[in-house]
């Protein structure tokens, strides 16, 4: 937990007649980060040749996405992913599945294609709706009018009577036509009708018509005087678009139930895929002579054991393996083959280890930051965002991103749980300030916060003003800065890195200068600003460091001439650059650690800030009381978007603020963002 | 002074542009909507991109014009957008701009009445696929669809940019039954009104758009004198009457002397030779197939444009460049977009979608 894990090189050779075994075993037990061979030797050894596949690779990764995206679009609509298991590891018949894909392709455009048909229909009364619009307004139009005006639009309107016998069967051998017929009177035996269809259709129209004894001719006036048929057309069109529209929604759920249905098998051939897919990647890493299989990576040392139990089982015990440590691939390879770096955490500092990661990895060997940013990181957020009511919002919204976030990416998770934690340190540092929801409802732990940004007591005697607030943010940063200084040098001292831990600005020279400057800086403020230390300390302190930090090139100069390396001339340019250099790291040392102190002054900041605004609501809120100066609806109100504007933007800043501190100023002291991250190839990989 | 206003309008407008740049299709996109093996799977991959909404309506009706509708929607979306940030005389520039989709609109919706009134045609499916809310004028396309005589016509486009293009053309389309120089003129409407939008902008922001539009009309003119020598055999004369001026490095008659002096293999390298010579090594690639050779040019002109956005991309933050780049890189977008879409739907090669 305190340092990245221990990793160790493994080089293997097996049978040829034994690789798919080993394969295997290699996927169950999931430990192995490949590095091919030919990295290692440079890639020149003419005796060993890749491994060819017999199956592309591509192939089946674009038909796994094929199934992933296909099965999205059921009723779930998302893909959800289950892991596969050696079980689905069977023989592979691509064919067989991209012809099933296929099929399924095939049904899916067929539906498709019957809502596009549908959508056309829908169309087409759509701009029947249009057309009849255009005809006047809806309530002086009669079918006469709308007849008389048809000639400049795509409708053709048939007026007439037809047999009352024959009415239903015409209506329904219309159906299939875009169009409203309506009846609008009865005499004797039979009927007054209006047809309205598009013109295109005109020729078929008739034809029915003739079919079912119509009479063309005007709608008697008498009959329908009045008869808004207009907005009886309208309503019978909408009506007819309400149908399509709901034979299209059908089609689409009927789509999603054949989807569904296929489930089974999409879940089945996406498993066959992944397991042969991972199987294959192993496999690509392979290298081969006429009869036997070579292979390497790392892993953890702790999995040592059990990968050499599970190898000897799976090829029965005929290979070798052999076992290195990283110094002496990294010396081998010139660095070539980066030692992989694996932060292990306990399950609770997964959300902080997800911040570490986010800026980049640690180098393999040094100092694992997650401990030290989770605690940082949650002291400075409960600092700047100290309310145990905002704190207990929080912890209400980190659990139902929790719920949301279930089945989603573990990141989703993760964050919600970080919202938790800087929940709980809310809720922490509210107790300590007596703060819920911005009202004093139980007395301080620590400090009235609120108190003291308003201008009186803070019912404790050591922090009695602003200035309090921000020399406790100081100490905070000189506090998390020394750490820094302190996981530098157990870093260069692991890495036996002597200069370094030296003269570096953030090593024992650095270091040193920094704890004079911050003695310097007390000593200097408690005497009112008027004295600084006596001229022994400031020696000790300041110049004695400087000094050592100008003979940092001689030295080297020193070093790289007894280590054989090129020899750099002693000349007045040396000199120079020397003097050059000197200057500028010392103007890098004061003004770069007086600013990385400063910069925590913005954790008293934020807090002040969040109580003001907390304060100032409150003011907006009495402002808004009734006349009796009792609370209003008003009041409430103003209070509850003030608290939901406070959590929103304060926890935001706060956040923000936090990891910019562990980023930028607590990284910069010791963290060599250069590791790759160790990724072995396993059974279990989510996608 | 000029400082402060130019950071006060762009600063919000740029940063959120420069943010949506993210949300750009990339490459590796396309290829896989290339790859996809029909246009519902196609539809799918769009699922998870900023163009979800497109994928929306296609499942929901199965029709990829209803989809492009969607797309057009989405595109003029992003003008409307930055309408609303802007203010007043970037509100009238983006207008300007707006105007391309008003002009596109109309075209559909004159195709439509050219269809019905002319060719005499059916067309009431098909007009349920133009865009029938307000872009920059309100005018009534129904109207226009069912006005048969020319009266008719012009009443329901009055109040509109449209009236004297079309009483201007109306003659020939009768006569020549063509559609061909009322839409060429309305482009002129488009790129004479974003020129004299331009007018009213700070310096630093017209030179830029008159660089990046400058280069579009470089290219239109390209395109057009391509296609007029390749497959209209058009005179010098009347080629002339189609070009449109105010490009960046191919003035008129510089065209005009190019497009009499060279024959169909040397016009392109000619072109590219006297305006974007850093590309005109592309144009030397031989290219027998006519259509293959359009492709190519087209290929090589959307390199150039490319070209010229990512320049405007590097340089200043607080200019109209990072605006015009980024409704450059959706229109691209878009347009490759609906490219390949309409290729799956009528199953082209991937080849041709490549292009």
């Amino acid at each position: 937990m305190m340092f990245t894990s221990n990793m160790i090189y493994l080089t293997a050779v097996v049978l040829k007649k034994d690789s798919d075994a080993v394969t295997k075993a290699l996927l169950q037990l999931g430990v192995l980060d490949f590095v091919r061979v030919s990295e290692l030797s440079g890639g020149n050894d003419a005796r060993i040749r890749s491994v060819q596949a017999s199956v592309s690779s591509a192939r089946i990764i674009e038909n796994k996405r094929r199934i992933e995206m296909t099965m999205g679009s059921g009723s779930s609509g998302v893909f959800q992913e289950v892991l596969p298991t050696l079980d689905d590891l069977q023989d592979l018949n691509l064919d067989d599945i991209e012809k099933k894909l296929a099929e399924i392709a095939s049904r899916s455009q067929e539906i498709k294609e019957e809502q596009r048909l549908i959508q056309q229909e829908i169309l087409k009364f759509e701009d029947i709706i249009r057309q009849l619009s255009m005809y006047g307004s809806s309530k002086s139009i009669t079918a006469q009018g709308l007849r008389k005006s048809s000639e400049y639009s795509f409708l053709t309107i048939q007026t007439g009577t037809m047999p009352s016998a024959f009415v239903s069967q015409f209506e329904n051998d219309l159906k299939v036509y875009p169009s409203v017929s309506m009846i609008t009177g009865t005499s004797q035996d039979r009927s007054s009708m209006l047809v309205i269809s598009l013109k295109k259709d005109e020729k078929q129209i008739l034809q029915l018509l003739d079919a079912s004894g119509w009479i063309q001719g005007e709608i008697p006036m008498a009959s329908s005087p009045d008869q808004n048929v207009k907005e009886n057309a309208l309503s019978d069109i909408q009506n007819q678009i309400r149908i399509l529209k709901e034979q299209q929604s059908s089609l689409h759920n009927q789509y999603q139930a054949f989807i569904d249905d296929r489930l089974e098998w999409f879940q089945t051939s996406w498993s066959l895929l992944r397991s042969n897919e991972l199987f294959y990647r192993i496999q690509s890493f392979f290298s081969a002579t006429d009869r036997t299989v070579l292979f390497s990576g790392w892993l953890p040392a702790e999995f040592k054991t059990s990968l050499e139990a599970v190898l000897y089982q799976a090829a029965q015990k005929r290979c070798f393996l052999e076992w290195h440590e990283p110094g002496e691939i990294t010396a081998e390879t010139k660095g070539r083959v980066a030692v992989p770096v694996q932060l292990k955490n306990p399950g609770f500092l997964k959300p902080f280890e997800m911040l570490v990661k986010n800026f980049s990895l640690p180098e393999y060997g040094s100092i694992d930051p997650t401990p030290f940013v989770a605690v940082f990181y949650l002291m400075m957020f409960g600092f700047m965002f100290g309310d145990s009511g905002h704190g207990l919002v929080l912890v209400l919204l980190g659990f139902l991103g929790k719920f949301v976030f279930r089945k989603s990416s573990d990141s989703s998770k993760k964050l919600s749980v970080l919202i938790i934690y800087c929940g709980l340190s809310a809720v922490v540092t509210g107790a300590l300030f007596g703060s819920y929801f911005g009202y004093p409802l139980f007395p301080p732990l620590w400090f009235n916060y609120h108190a003291i940004i308003a201008g009186h007591s803070s019912e404790y005697t050591g922090i009695q003003s602003i200035y309090d607030i921000l020399l406790i943010t100081i100490y905070f940063g000189i506090a998390v800065l020394g750490t820094g200084l302190l996981l530098n040098w157990i870093n260069l001292i692991r890495k036996g890195n002597w200069m370094k831990l030296l003269f570096d600005k953030a090593g024992i020279v650095g270091g040193w200068m920094y704890g004079a400057g911050v003695y310097t800086g007390f000593y200097f403020v408690r005497h009112l600003y008027k004295a600084l230390p006596g001229q022994t300390f400031l020696l000790i302190g300041f110049g004695i460091p400087s000094l050592l930090l100008l003979g940092k090139e001689p030295v080297l100069l020193i070093l790289e001439r007894k280590g054989g390396h090129k020899e750099q001339k002693i000349s007045i340019i040396f000199f120079l650059n020397m003097l050059m250099e000197w200057i500028v790291e010392l103007l890098e040392v004061f003004s770069g650690y007086l600013a990385n102190t400063l910069s925590f002054m913005r954790v008293a900041g934020l807090g002040i800030a969040h109580v003001s605004l907390m304060i100032a609501f409150f003011q907006m809120a009495h402002m808004a009381d009734g006349p009796g100066g009792e609370s209003s609806v008003w009041s409430y109100l103003i209070l509850l978007a003030g608290n939901i504007l406070v959590i929103a933007l304060e926890g935001l800043s706060a956040g923000i603020q936090s990891l910019r501190l562990n980023y930028y100023e607590f990284f910069s002291k010791y963290f060599n963002g250069s590791g790759r991250a160790y990724s072995p190839v396993s059974i279990r990989t989510r996608l | 002074m000029i400082v402060t206003s130019s950071i006060k309008r762009y600063a919000f407008i740029n940063a959120k542009l420069k943010t949506r740049l993210s949300l750009v299709l990339g490459d590796e996109v396309f290829i896989r909507l290339i790859k996809s093996q029909n246009l519902g799977e196609a539809m799918l991959l769009l699922k998870e991109t900023s163009f979800a909404s497109v994928e929306a309506v296609y499942a929901r009706t199965g029709d990829l014009k209803m989809s492009e509708l969607e797309l057009m929607r989405a595109e003029m979306a992003l003008y409307q957008e930055i309408h609303r940030f802007g203010d007043k005389d970037l509100q009238e520039f983006v207008n300007a701009l707006l105007m391309q989709y008003e002009i596109e609109n109309f075209k559909n919706v004159f195709r439509l009445w050219f269809d019905r009134w002319i060719r005499k045609r059916d067309i009431s499916y098909a007009s349920g696929y133009i865009l029938r809310e307000p872009v920059l004028y309100t005018y009534d396309k129904d109207a226009v669809l069912a006005a048969g005589e020319d009266s008719l016509l012009l009443e329901s486009l009055k109040g509109t940019a449209f009236v004297d293009v079309v009483k201007n053309n109306m003659d020939e389309i009768r006569t020549a039954q063509t559609l061909f120089p009322l839409e060429m003129a309305l482009d002129l409407l488009f790129y004479n009104n974003l020129l004299r939008q331009c007018q009213k902008l700070t310096d630093k922001d017209r030179d830029i758009v008159l660089r990046l539009v400058g280069v579009e009309i470089d290219l239109e003119n390209i395109t057009r004198i391509i296609r007029f020598k390749l497959f209209y055999q058009f005179s010098p004369l009347q080629m002339q009457k189609y070009i449109i001026a105010g490009g960046h490095r191919l003035k008129p008659d510089k065209l005009f002397a190019l497009y009499s002096s060279s024959g169909e293999a040397e016009l392109l390298p000619a072109l590219l030779g006297s305006g974007y010579g850093s590309v005109s090594a592309l144009a030397s690639q031989s290219q027998t197939d006519i259509y293959k050779r359009m492709e190519m040019v087209e290929s090589i002109l959307e390199e150039i444009l490319k070209r010229e956005v990512k320049k405007l991309l590097l340089g200043d933050p607080f200019s109209i460049g990072i605006m015009m780049s980024y409704f450059i890189i959706k229109k691209h977008d878009i347009h490759r977009l609906i490219s390949i879409l309409n290729g799956k739907n009528y199953g082209l090669p991937e080849d041709r979608m490549k292009s």
